[in-house]
């Protein structure tokens, strides 16, 4: 793969960014919405490109120094799921634009020059190869998030903002200097200071499991405010309620990934046994967030703020098949963390289209809207089945291999009769109570379908039509919300492509895991192989 | 003493220009006295130039000279158009008007000369050998500071800062020419190399360790550490804005080489730390420091008492930066935290200034913008300004990748391979801290909405000029930082031992033991 | 027996890939299948195609009856499709196969693989579901494209797009060859069971009852679910081919056979415990049964449908397609034996108290799917497999009786108000209808109810410990004689008295011109006693697409009874008695009683040893998986099937009496009759059975009630103990702040104390502590 087609993934917005900010802001929105579209260019040339059989391999690497004397390269580079990941956040830059449209109407030029900064940002996370350089983007990406919310949010943005920037600021750094550790490490013992991602995680798994328990819980500080798990969650409904519709659209689809891909990227295999032994705390802590968070979005009357605890709720379960490292849990994490926000992101589009039009997000208020808004209520059908985790949507497949890996990371369980991948020890009661997700999203989402949907029709007070905006919606409205439909019904049905492409990257990280099993001593597997013994017959 | 001269031909330089300077700044004709600024800068050139050259000193660092008196240099540089129309307004104003010009209501001269001299002794401090040299340069730096904070400004505020300043710096220089000698009587030398080489043979002793101990406190006063920060918020906020950019810098760094300086004599161990006592010390000051500085700095709303905490914040971090000490010979810049320490002087030294120079380069009738409200909305108004506001404090947040996190990651990366984590916590969490208030400038400046207080940009134009090399700076030193970084390494070299005699110094029985048994074999002289 | 059923060819074809099924190996082994003809992929299909046809015609503002059409047509093809697909198969004696149509979910790790792909499987469990489920929704969409023709537009299309939606859902839960595809259809039906529900939805009830269906029911799906992980865990593949044929699996019914239960391991165990929850839920059985009776808030051709017919049976069809993973579980079938039992009796009880026809339907549902919960607790699967295709006709014929009634009288449903419409004009094939369906239901002699029940029944009185839940049913067969009489007896015979509904009124509530009922000229108040069919309404008899339904249903419910006389033939070595039997058995719910086989044999003891050699009986007489018997069983000396023809035939007579004697004999009225007085005597039981003995409203207070409190204590924990805790982290440094805000107090003299006393501070802390403390 032609590394030119990265560069251009990060140039192309940035470059659209710098016209639209020197430029006049008359034509802000279609400079953004064209700067947003060509860079769907590089990245499909990027995706024809990619090598999927060798999918495990970095590709398109490049690499420049930067500050040498500090180690810092310009060093890029994509395995399979740093690339969807990538084209996923590119996926949403026209998105977010085509959402914007009406939705902002004062300096438009600022919103859409900081929207393009951002999709740079998010492109850089996953391309970077060097460790400095994805923290540089991992960090950067908090300055365009913070503008936008701060400048096009709603009523309480200020403290939003400063919660949401300050929040996941405080725990990167205590991350940042995990990731130092690790660094420092690996210089010691390869002699030579190196930032790359790849040779530091070879060498980090030769620390020791205390030195890993350490490294792992400064990296969760900020991975997972991210994310977020419970229980540093609370800057996300904020943040989230607060936010312009193509923010929260962009936070629920990529911002909070790069939590989960943290942890999926860096965590996992530098901290590979350290993970392992407290994987199931950190599932507790994801199962907790799922069901607490569900139960919370129950009692909600501002429907962002439902959909916003949802997403805390179900980014528990990607986190849960990150804890069972095995490859059916990190496939299905993967796979979650890439289809996720496409439901999510979805219903943050309904609302905000909602929200144009009515100028609440409070369901005491708002209901019955299928009658006078059939297209909008059948979206909001839609997203809403996509987000319960229908089967044929894109919610089920993720969510079924993130439960199933955690039942199946017991070890004494596996057909084939050795222990669970890894080692770690989840078992069927982590898997059943964080099923119990399942039905609590059915009820706060149904819920919430049924007030706002269905029922009587109930209009604020006072209630105009919008000047501009039809009543349902219009052309614009649904092509915005096709793209994120059809990756619904694609993801749904035919996310074998995708786990086909990721299945060799998780697997070397299965391997990687098990490896260091091996070298840090016997005795993490010799516990659950005896357990396999008793519970499998011959 | 001749054998000195090479290394000190910038700062002969630089007294050469101070004294012609002193002459131009007070010429009757108007012509000549403008040229004043534009002599200084010709003479920090020179001096820069030829220190570039300079051979290594005979220090305990030796290749801190070079680097030191080129940072002096280059930032002397970026303060000289901002200190334009600080003083001697009313009179050049009346001079143009045709009034004859009175040179001894001129401030001008001075103003300029102690500028240069207050740099000279920065220089100065840098290339020390002995403490004496030390202290006098030390001095150097700091007295002319004094009346330049009293002569800015026309209010009594100045003066009562200058005063503040003059009577507790007084008692700063007091504490640590006490522990001078204190370091003196323990080793029986003022030469610093030789110094170190006693205390490595020696041990320290009671009486060397409190030197170290009052002379490092005594001089934090220069860098404001807790417990020697009270004046910082009341002399920068007296100060005008030009000289208050000055005070965080010039003092500062000069402080710090005097602390590496001592602590270097203290020396850092085989395991590449300080003694126990001295490394607890630096580790409480470091922590109360940052954290003393940022809380402080949180409840401002005088963006000059902000910055005035936040320096003392700035100091804490760079304390850390001291303590994890050069590393093992050899060892790269990531272990070295007192190149990571002369790296981030250079770095806050520019990012600094950008936000004195925003201050600076807004009037009201005279007055400088102070309060956060007056720099609302500045990117509209002003878009430089503004946009000096916006990257200098970010970068001053440490938000990647600007010039401040650059910085950053040299004293974390120290701080973490030196083996203090827990400090580094800290400094992380200052971090956020300073971030809400870094946040708040660049909020105010960028997304607010302008409302008009009544602040003009200043006539100065020389002051916006100043302040967009500082954002210039944060911005270009990004790409240009590996020369500076792989100075900054060389310079933090602590001298080999071999060849510095131990001072053959004999004592008394009883008069001091070594308090330490296992340095007590030690005891020969190094050939 | 067991070992004889490996032998039969359907088995021997998945026997065959046997060695590679076991482990990591073992989901690859679905490939081995043979594999079958492409065109069974129209039978999902095409409805699915109809489903999009219709979303295509509301995007395109169709205001015609196309979509009832397009779909009708569809639905008839795919129903020729199956009816191809089971002549093809050839009975008991073709061999399964799988189609494939795309992979869907495939993980490959390095040890196990998660393989489930978007493909079907074909025995003839699933031709003898696929036949009545293509068969009766052909039919229904007929009679819905009548029934919603009120509609036309949009609500028409969004109808049949979601029918036509459920067939498809329907036909991957039932043809799925995996376990997730099952899930896949058990969700898609539950989604469209819910938008059907919520067809009308601007009236509140509707919403909440769908809201209801889907919510209750995503409980059972989490057993499901989580029944389909520990398969997966388990046995190492969720693909029927290769699960079947699984060793493990294998192992466990042999140790089942001789009741070791003790040796199979309480994780295999456990997977039928899980399945069975999600089948409860689905299939509407106690406790989860609370959705249905509400359910009953969508359209009525939805009601025949899915909510009696074909989607609640989905239960049924789970255990019977997974039963040797329920006959290795101890527990497993006795609890599905006495759920089924439970809410069959409930069920009845509710329903002999309930007014509305269409609700008596459906706890007469409820109660029903529990006799088939029961027949296959009491190891009959073919008997509740049989009772599901019957009970899916005559039910359905119910149910579009009940729904003609009230498409006719203006949503009127209250048995109290509607009296004598056999005499109405045009309601004469209604009436008849009603009338064979109620027999059915009713269990009356020589009709098709009568056989599967008495199958039922009969099951439960041989296969021991269960003789108790043989007579707790058969008291639920009396009253469910009783209450669907009453139905009959109050509404269809007797004066005639209508009042209609309020549907013509309320503007509110959806379908406006719902019933034809001249709402603008009629000022009929449907509370108003004693008003007489009087000049202004006129009942809206049903049209030639209602009628040929119902016709056509009747006709089948009538000649369904002959499937008992035909059929008989061999599967896997042992002779089947009818057509079910001899679909089920062939299939993976295969398994006869050894009970039974050994009442059978006592009957027809010789002619059937001598087909067997002579010992057969001996060796298998008294062993299974619920204990040993030594005698071959007999119920008052006779074989239990003939005891129960009587029996039970006498129980239903019995309940059509007391029916016609508190009902019919002697009623003036639609509104009075003699069991008012009678119901006076029992206190307040009646309302609490009216009630529906307060399950609700348990329901709400002990669980949703604690619930929703726990939520809103989770809510202000998160916003004042998780996020206050944050704030007061983020207001501390500000807090710092103020507390030493103090020391800067400007005054010089202060400062220099507060630097001397620092230094002071400084120094004695790190002499005395660090040097002489001995911290160094």
């Amino acid at each position: 793969m032609n590394p030119l087609w990265l560069m251009l993934l990060i140039l192309v917005p940035l470059v659209g960014a710098m016209i639209i900010a020197f430029g006049s802001g008359k034509n802000a929105y279609r400079d953004a919405l064209f700067a947003s579209l060509a860079s769907l260019v590089p990245a499909v040339a990027a995706l024809m490109e990619f090598d999927f059989t060798h999918a495990g391999h970095y590709q398109g690497q490049w690499s420049v120094s930067w500050l040498e004397p500090l180690g810092l390269k310009l060093s890029l580079g994509v395995d399979s799921v740093a690339l969807l990941l990538i084209l996923l956040s590119v996926l949403l830059g026209p998105v977010c634009v085509l959402a914007s449209k009406t939705a902002i109407t004062d300096n438009r030029k600022l919103y859409y020059a900081w929207l393009l900064v951002l999709q740079s940002a998010m492109v850089g996370v996953f391309c970077a190869r060097d460790l400095l350089l994805f923290y540089i983007c991992f960090e950067f990406t908090l300055l365009p998030m913070f503008i936008l919310i701060r400048m096009f949010g709603s009523t309480n943005r200020v403290a939003a903002s400063t919660k949401f920037f300050l929040y996941t600021f405080t725990g990167s750094l205590v991350t940042l200097a995990g990731l130092v550790y690790v660094v420092k490490f690996a210089a010691e013992r390869n002699g030579v200071w190196s930032l790359d991602i790849g040779t530091l995680t070879t060498a980090a798994s030769y620390m020791s499991p205390k030195e890993q328990a350490w490294v792992l819980g400064a990296m969760l500080a900020g991975f997972a405010v991210k994310v977020p798990l419970f229980p540093v969650h609370t800057w996300l409904p904020l943040a989230h309620t607060e936010a312009p519709t193509a923010g929260s659209v962009i936070l629920a689809g990529v911002l909070l990934k790069l939590g989960t891909y943290g942890i999926y990227r860096f965590a996992i295999p530098m901290a590979p046994v350290a993970f392992t032994e407290h994987a199931p705390t950190i599932a507790v802590l994801a199962i907790i967030g799922i069901i607490y968070a569900g139960l919370i979005c129950w009692v909600q009357d501002d429907i962002k703020k439902l959909v916003a605890y949802s997403s805390v709720s179900h980014l528990g379960f990607c986190v849960l098949g990150l804890t069972a490292l095995n490859a059916n849990g990190l496939s299905g994490s993967v796979l979650y963390m890439l289809s996720h926000g496409f439901s999510t992101g979805g219903l943050f589009l309904m609302i905000g289209f909602m929200y144009e039009r009515y100028h609440t997000r409070d369901m005491r208020k708002v209901g019955g809207l299928a009658s006078k808004m059939p297209v909008w209520a059948f979206f909001m059908v839609f997203f809403t089945m996509a987000s319960v985790g229908l089967p044929g949507l894109n919610g089920f497949p993720s969510e079924l291999l993130c439960l199933i890996s955690a039942f199946q990371a017991d070890g004494s369980w596996t057909a084939a009769g050795e222990p669970g991948a890894a080692g770690v020890t989840l078992g069927p009661w982590y898997a059943a109570v964080a099923g119990t997700g399942m039905v609590v999203a059915a009820m706060y989402l149904l819920i919430m379908v049924g007030r706002i949907c269905f029922g009587p029709k109930i209009e604020p007070e006072g209630h105009h039509h919008h000047e501009v905006l039809p009543d349902d919606l219009n052309a614009r409205e649904i092509v915005t919300l096709l793209p994120l439909a059809v990756g619904c019904l694609a993801f749904g049905l035919f996310p074998g492509l995708l786990l086909g492409a990721i299945e060799e990257p998780v697997n070397d990280t299965v391997r990687l895991v098990e490896a260091s099993h091996e070298l840090s001593g016997p005795h993490a597997m010799a516990d659950s192989a005896s357990t396999a013994a008793e519970g499998v017959r011959p | 003493m001749i054998e000195k001269l090479p290394q000190i031909w910038p700062e002969l330089l630089l007294f050469l220009t101070t004294c012609v300077v002193m002459l131009t700044g007070q010429w009757p004709s108007a012509p000549i006295r403008r040229l004043t600024p534009w002599l200084a800068a010709v003479g920090l050139i020179a001096a820069g130039g030829a220190s570039i050259g300079a051979p290594a000193g005979d220090g305990l660092f030796p290749g801190m000279m070079v680097y030191a008196k080129v940072l002096t240099a280059i930032v002397g540089l970026m303060m000289l158009p901002l200190l334009a129309g600080t003083v001697d307004r009313e009179l050049e104003a009346q001079s143009a008007r045709g009034v004859p010009f009175q040179p001894i209501r001129s401030n001008g001269a001075e103003f300029y000369a102690f500028f240069l001299f207050s740099l000279t002794g920065l220089m100065l401090v840098s290339s020390a050998d002995d403490l004496i040299w030390l202290f006098l340069a030390l001095e150097l730096t700091s007295l002319p500071t004094y009346i330049m904070v009293t002569i800015s400004t026309q209010t009594t505020r100045s003066q009562e800062a200058g005063i503040k300043y003059f009577f507790l710096g007084a008692l700063g220089a007091a504490i640590f020419l006490y522990g001078f000698a204190l370091l003196y009587g323990a080793s029986g030398t003022t030469n610093i190399p030789e110094m170190a080489a006693y205390f490595r043979a020696e041990g320290l002793g009671p009486i060397g360790l409190l030197g170290v101990l009052v002379s490092l406190i005594g001089v934090s006063f220069k860098v404001a550490a807790v417990p020697m920060h009270f004046y910082t918020p009341d002399v920068y906020q007296g100060a005008a804005s030009p000289v208050s950019a000055m005070l965080a810098f010039v003092p500062k760094t000069a402080g710090f080489l005097a602390i590496f300086m001592v602590a270097g004599v203290a020396g850092w161990g085989e395991d590449q730390r300080l003694p126990a006592e001295v490394d607890a010390m630096l580790w409480i000051m470091a922590a109360l420091t940052m954290t003393v500085g940022n809380v402080l700095a949180l409840i401002q709303s005088s963006v000059k008492r902000m910055m005035a905490y936040s320096s003392v914040a700035h100091s804490g971090y760079m304390l850390v930066g001291v303590l994890a000490g050069p590393g093992a010979e050899g060892s790269p810049f990531w272990r070295n935290g007192l190149a990571a320490v002369l790296f981030y002087l250079l770095c806050y030294g520019v990012m600094n200034l950008g936000v004195f120079a925003v201050l600076a380069s807004l009037e009201r009738k005279g007055e400088e913008a102070d309060d956060i409200d007056d720099i609302r909305g500045l990117v509209k108004t002003q878009p430089v300004l503004g946009w000096t506001m916006v990257i200098c404090s970010l970068s001053l947040l440490g938000f990647p990748p600007l010039l401040g996190f650059i910085g950053k990651v040299g004293l974390f990366t120290s701080g973490v391979a030196s083996g203090n984590i827990p400090l580094v916590i800290i400094l992380g969490i200052n971090s956020a801290i300073a971030a809400f208030y870094y946040l708040r400038l660049v909020a105010a400046a960028y997304l607010e909405p302008a409302s008009d207080t009544g602040f003009r940009p200043s006539p100065y134009l020389s002051r916006q000029f100043a302040g967009l090399l500082s954002a210039g700076g944060v911005i270009a030193l990004l790409f240009a930082g590996s020369g500076l970084i792989k100075a900054a390494d060389n310079a933090s070299r602590i001298a080999p031992p071999d060849g510095v005699a131990v001072p053959a110094k004999h004592h008394d029985a009883g008069h001091t033991t070594p308090a330490e048994p296992a340095h007590g074999h030690a005891s020969q002289p190094h050939g | 027996m067991i070992a004889d059923l490996l032998t039969a060819p359907a088995w021997s074809a998945l026997l065959a890939m046997a060695p590679d099924a076991q482990g990591a190996g073992g989901s690859h082994a679905a490939t081995q299948v043979a594999h079958g003809p492409g065109w069974v992929l129209l039978i999902p299909f095409l409805p699915l195609l109809g489903a999009a046809l219709c979303g295509l015609y509301a995007a395109m503002g169709v205001k015609s009856k196309l979509p009832a059409w397009t779909v009708i047509g569809l639905l008839a093809v795919s129903f020729v499709t199956t009816v191809a697909m089971a002549t093809g198969f050839g009975g008991a004696d073709g061999a399964a196969y799988t189609v494939k149509a795309f992979d869907w979910i495939q993980v490959h790790g390095e040890h196990n693989s998660f393989v489930a792909n978007f493909s079907f499987f074909v025995d003839t469990l699933t031709i003898y579901w696929m036949l009545f489920v293509t068969g009766l929704a052909t039919l229904i969409a007929l009679y819905a494209s009548e029934y919603m023709s009120h509609d036309v537009g949009t609500g028409y299309c969004r109808f049949f797009a979601a029918f036509s939606l459920f067939v498809f859902s329907m036909a991957c839960l039932v043809m799925g060859d995996n376990l997730v595809m099952l899930y896949l259809g058990w969700e898609g039906v539950g989604l469209c069971s819910y938008l059907l529900i919520g067809y009308f939805y601007k009236k509140p009830s509707a919403v909440a009852a769908a809201k209801k269906a889907f919510i209750v029911n995503r409980v059972g799906d989490l057993g499901l679910a989580l029944g389909l992980y520990l398969t997966y865990v388990h046995f190492g593949t969720v693909e029927y081919a290769a699960l079947f044929a699984n060793e493990r699996l294998l192992h466990y019914v042999e140790l089942a056979k001789t009741g070791a239960f003790d040796q199979i391991p309480m994780m295999a165990q456990g997977i039928p415990l899980l399945l069975m929850v999600g089948a409860f839920g689905k299939s509407a059985q106690f406790p989860l049964y609370v959705w249905l009776p509400d359910a009953m808030e969508g359209p009525t051709p939805v009601s025949a449908l899915i909510h009696a017919a074909t989607m609640v049976t989905a239960g049924v069809y789970l255990i019977a397609r997974f039963y040797p993973v329920f006959l290795a579980s101890e527990l497993a079938l006795p609890i599905v034996a006495w759920i089924g039992t439970i809410t069959a009796l409930l069920a009845a009880t509710i329903g002999m108290a309930q007014f509305d026809i269409k609700r008596i339907m459906a706890y007469s549902t409820v109660s029903q799917l529990g006799y088939m919960f029961a027949g296959l607790g009491v190891l009959t699967p073919t008997g509740a497999a049989y009772h599901t295709l019957t009970h899916a006709f005559f039910k359905a014929l119910l149910f579009l009786c009940c729904g003609a009634v009230m498409h006719g009288f203006a949503g009127q449903l209250d048995l109290r108000k509607l009296s004598g419409l056999r005499r109405v004009k045009g309601w004469g094939i209604v009436s008849f209808g009603m009338l064979i369906g109620c027999l059915n239901l009713a269990g009356f002699p020589l009709t098709a109810g009568f056989f599967s029940k008495d199958t039922i029944l009969a099951e439960a009185f041989v296969t021991p410990g269960t003789a108790v839940i043989g007579w707790i049913l058969i008291i639920t067969a009396g009253m469910t004689a009783y209450y669907t009489f009453r139905v009959f007896f109050r509404v269809f015979v007797g004066p005639v008295e209508y009042h209609p509904g309020d549907e013509a009124h309320d503007h509110d509530h959806g379908h406006e011109d719902h019933g034809h009922a001249h709402g603008e000229t009629h000022t009929h108040d449907a509370g108003h006693h004693g008003d007489h069919h009087g000049d202004h309404f006129h009942p809206h008899a049903p049209g030639w697409a209602i009628n040929t339904v119902l016709a056509t249903l009747t006709v089948l419910s009538i000649a369904a009874s002959g499937l008992y006389f035909v059929g008989a033939g061999e599967a896997h070595g042992t002779k089947t008695k009818h057509y079910a039997d001899t679909m089920v058995s062939a299939s993976t719910a295969g398994y006869h009683s050894p009970y039974s086989e050994h009442a059978f044999h006592a009957e027809h003891g010789a002619d059937h040893n001598a087909d067997d050699g002579g010992d057969h009986a001996a060796p298998h007489a008294g062993v299974g998986p619920r204990g040993t018997i030594d005698e071959p069983l007999m119920l008052l000396g006779k074989d239990p099937h003939k005891i129960m023809y009587y029996v039970s035939g006498v129980v239903g007579l019995v309940g059509i009496v007391l029916a016609w004697f508190f009902h019919y004999a002697g009623r003036k009225t639609a509104s009075e009759c003699r069991m008012d007085k009678v119901a006076r005597l029992f206190g307040p039981i009646p309302r609490w059975a009216e009630n529906k003995w307060y399950v609700d409203e348990f329901y709400n207070a002990t669980i949703r009630v604690p619930l929703r409190v726990v939520s809103h204590f989770f809510h202000w924990f998160d916003k004042l103990v998780i996020d206050g805790v944050v704030n007061l982290a983020g207001l501390s440094p500000r807090i710092g702040g103020w507390l030493i805000r103090p020391s800067q107090s400007g005054v010089l003299q202060g400062y220099a104390a507060g630097m001397v006393g620092g230094v002071a501070v400084l120094l004695v802390v790190i002499l005395l502590v660090v040097r002489f403390g001995g911290g160094a």
